[in-house]
């Protein structure tokens, strides 16, 4: 599997040698059009990935509190009985959850069991890039990337990451989305007497030879920076949010990705990622943490979109690279493990329940929770019944739907 | 064919942060073989800049003011391969204070990165694998025989000398035992605990006995997966990001050769064919480590308390937080560095210097007042010239309607400057 860097090397290498560049004229007219205000279509529909990186413990995050052997395997990490928020005769969450266990009683949390692939890889960066682009071929784009790469307009914003970095999920030939960390910091800087760069840089990126190194990459994500630094500051700075955010960079890339969707920019897929799930070491001082940081920021984003009236479009997909193994360490953590629980939250899903078969503490896979449902039946009722994009189209073939989305 | 003066710029750029004018002509002076030998035996040279921060004071169990004083080194160092190799170190061999919390392991993780710099991979990887940062980083520091952990067992197979595929899941339960008992004491120092070792017998790839860390270093070094993947990721990070199998076979060759010694790799890399032909050349986006540190010193920048606090403050803007990689593999290099979020710092950090009075025409384009004498100086200086002639154009007309005027922060330097800064050509190295 070649690495996320040598597939953009690769691929945009054959974007700008093997597709024709614009002529001078259509370049001309794409570099008026940016400038023209952008008319910008609904997406009623928008998709927000929340990753949980570093592999989260889903164990102690969906409990099987009735089933004695995980107080046997996991003496001291154990969530003690009795605390866990319990959902139904076999299952609860984590303490911290308690938005999420709102949900659940409001119908509008789905758990999908023991999630996974087969030949699991317990190397962070291989599974995570094996869920990120739902393949495991050499030159593999990110799934989303793929998705949205025939919606590309030149107006709304498609997709919205928040991080420093692009996720892999958008990486794909012909698809750039904006990427940043802090809203505050997303703007050209003017100069003094008014002087705008923008013009003038867009033109040196747009005159870059598209034969040169990265051509594709560096002319798109200057359109990019140029398109969506103007209008996600507009609305930022016109933004009232109807809840409290906690002061979390978590929360602040949540209320970003919420003023998009009140917005109306089109929004499809946002993605946000939360980091430090690998509990190698007392899990049981570093976890609660970050499950509360989990729950709270997706309390008020939930909070502030009903207040806006916008939560009806919106559904939440929580997911992490594996789980963690079923018999704690010899450190108070649980190393890297296979199977792991999924989160589908919000209004159009279709909650209350758990999906795919669970997982089941008496037939492991090397110590690990066996994986039943492919993480890629998870991608494949999101884009059929949510997205509606043609699943294939995206995963290049059929997998079972799993039937989570009221839609 | 590059003539012996463009390698050697270029040679400064990837084996350095860049070189001023000034430092230019001495390189230059030294011939392109006398450049890489200063760069490669550099045990001699009185550095500078140890002068420099013994006059600033930092505060280094602050985690900023240890980035500040990292910054300034990579600006003012007389031993610009040995600082390029840190940062080399630092992404290969990561370690990242969010999870260590303590600045002080950081610190001497990051000297003895720097001081073993050039040694011999085995002597590496033993140092830091006794490392308090990294003990602490990967949980190696509670790997005890009664209760394994194997964090650190793995990242050392799979990132951190071999790769995935050249070992299996045994290999890395018996790597995990053998580099029990290792731990960190109250006064931060190593210590070795021999009632937590398990000194059973362990298969390692292959090899039977009762192995500690030592003896898994030792058969992981004498693997011949260990030097192709160190070679690829010396190549990657120096010359260009896909390499074939002849481009680093001259580094294995040396590897093996040298035993185990980074230096013999080193100078393979520096003096092949392949680093200054057209896969290599200019063809390296910057990190914003590489990109902030070597624009201050292209441009001869001085550093200050002030423009000393900034380095590392943009470079974070720009994605890249020194001391602190996201994960285990380190940072996602080249083209990810240019998300839109990426750029946009890059572009703005390209204004806020133009527009400053930080840097001034008389250093740099002999007080020039045409427009294309200024932007020729500049392009010669930052791009070695080479940008096609309708970007020349667009330069001449936007810099032509600036004030005249050589002085920033309206003049016609400015302007220039803050545009070459912000070309897609200067993202590369």
């Amino acid at each position: 599997m070649l690495t996320r860097r040598e597939f953009l090397k690769r691929g945009t290498a054959i974007v700008s040698i093997g597709m024709l560049g614009p002529t001078v004229f259509e370049r001309a007219l794409r570099e008026s059009a940016l400038a023209a205000p952008a008319g910008t279509p609904t997406a009623d529909r928008t998709l927000i990935i929340v990753q949980l990186a570093g592999a989260n413990d889903g164990l102690n995050t969906v409990i099987p509190y009735a089933d004695g052997r995980y107080r046997d395997r996991r003496q001291t990490i154990a969530v003690p009985e009795g605390t866990e928020l319990r959902l139904n005769d076999r299952l609860g969450l984590h303490p911290n959850l308690t938005w999420f266990k709102e949900r659940w009683d409001g119908g509008q949390l789905a758990i999908v069991e023991a999630v996974g692939y087969p030949k699991p890889s317990r190397s962070h960066f291989e599974s995570m890039a094996i869920w990120q682009t739902a393949d495991r071929a050499a030159l593999a784009e990110g799934w989303i990337g793929r998705t949205l790469r025939p919606e590309v307009d030149g107006t709304s914003i498609r997709a919205l990451g928040i991080g420093a970095q692009p996720p892999l999920e958008f990486i794909a030939s012909g698809f750039a989305a904006p990427s940043f960390s802090n809203i505050q910091q997303y703007r050209i800087a003017p100069g003094p007497g008014n002087y705008d760069p923008a013009p003038a840089l867009l033109r040196l990126y747009n005159q870059y030879p598209s034969t040169a190194p990265f051509a594709a990459l560096l002319d798109g994500a200057m359109q990019e920076v140029y398109r969506s630094t103007t209008a996600l500051q507009q609305i930022h700075a016109a933004y009232k949010p109807k809840a409290e955010y906690p002061n979390t960079p978590f929360a602040a890339g949540l209320r970003v990705l919420a003023e998009a969707v009140n917005a109306d920019l089109g929004l499809r897929v946002g993605h946000v990622s939360l980091g430090g799930f690998d509990t190698h070491d007392s899990e049981i001082n570093g976890l609660p943490p970050l499950l509360t940081t989990l729950n709270d920021g997706l309390r008020a984003l939930f909070a502030d979109l009903e207040a806006h009236g916008r939560a009806d479009s919106v559904a939440v997909m929580v997911w992490s690279e594996f789980g963690r193994r079923v018999y704690q360490n010899g450190s108070g953590g649980t190393d890297h493990g296979k199977g792991n629980a999924m989160f589908l939250v919000g209004p159009p899903v279709k909650g209350g329940a758990t999906y795919g078969d669970p997982a089941d503490l008496g037939n492991l896979d090397d110590g690990d929770i066996a994986f039943h449902t492919d993480f890629r039946s998870v991608y494949a009722t999101l884009l059929n019944d949510w997205l509606q994009v043609e699943p294939r189209a995206v995963l290049g073939q059929s997998y079972p739907l799993l039937g989570f989305m009221r839609t | 064919m590059l003539n012996e003066r463009t390698r050697i710029v270029h040679l400064l750029r990837r084996a350095g942060f860049g070189a001023s004018r000034a430092e230019r002509e001495r390189y230059f002076a030294l011939g392109l073989n006398g450049t890489l030998d200063r760069l490669l035996e550099d045990d001699a040279i009185a550095d500078p800049v140890e002068q420099q921060l013994a006059g600033m004071t930092f505060d280094l169990t602050r985690p900023q003011e240890l980035q500040r004083w990292w910054f300034v080194r990579m600006v003012g160092t007389d031993r610009p391969l040995r600082e390029k190799m840190t940062l080399f170190w630092h992404g290969f061999l990561t370690s990242a204070i969010a999870k260590v919390q303590q600045p002080a392991f950081m610190l001497n993780q990051n000297k003895l990165f720097r001081a073993g710099a050039m040694t011999t991979f085995d002597a590496m990887l033993k140092a830091v694998t006794r490392d308090p940062a990294m003990l602490t980083w990967l949980d190696n520091r509670s790997n005890q025989k009664a209760a394994p952990n194997e964090n650190y067992a793995r990242e050392l197979l799979e990132l951190y000398s071999m790769g995935v595929g050249n070992y299996a899941e045994t290999d890395v339960k018996a790597a995990a035992r053998a580099l029990t008992g290792m731990g960190v004491q109250r006064d931060g120092s190593y210590t070795f605990r021999p009632q937590l070792f398990d000194s059973g017998v362990k298969t390692f790839l292959g090899h039977t006995g009762p192995f500690g860390a030592d003896d898994i270093i030792a058969i992981i070094c004498r693997h011949k997966a260990t030097p192709r993947f160190l070679a690829g990721k010396l190549f990657r990070f120096f010359a260009h990001e896909n390499p074939t199998d002849a481009e680093i076979a001259p580094m294995v060759q040396a590897y093996q050769a040298s035993g185990y010694s980074l230096r013999a790799m080193l100078r393979a890399l520096f003096s092949a064919d392949a680093f200054y032909g057209d896969a290599t050349y200019r063809a390296h986006i910057t990190s914003p480590a590489e990109f902030v540190a070597s624009t201050y010193r292209t441009l001869g920048i001085p550093l200050t308390a002030r423009t000393g606090a900034d380095g590392p403050r943009l470079m974070q803007l720009m994605g890249q937080q020194l001391f602190n990689p996201p994960d285990p593999s380190g940072w996602d290099e080249g083209p990810f560095w240019i998300g839109t979020g990426g750029l946009l710092q890059r572009v703005n950090f390209a204004a806020t210097l133009s527009r400053s009075n930080t840097v001034t025409a008389a250093a740099l384009v002999d007080n020039a007042t045409s427009a294309a004498a200024i932007i020729d100086a500049l392009l010669s200086l930052l791009v070695d010239g080479a940008v096609s002639a309708q970007t020349r154009t667009t330069l001449l007309t936007q810099v032509s309607a600036a004030p005249a005027g050589a002085l920033p922060p309206s003049g016609r330097f400015g302007r220039a400057l803050e545009l070459v800064l912000s070309l897609p050509e200067y993202q590369f190295a």
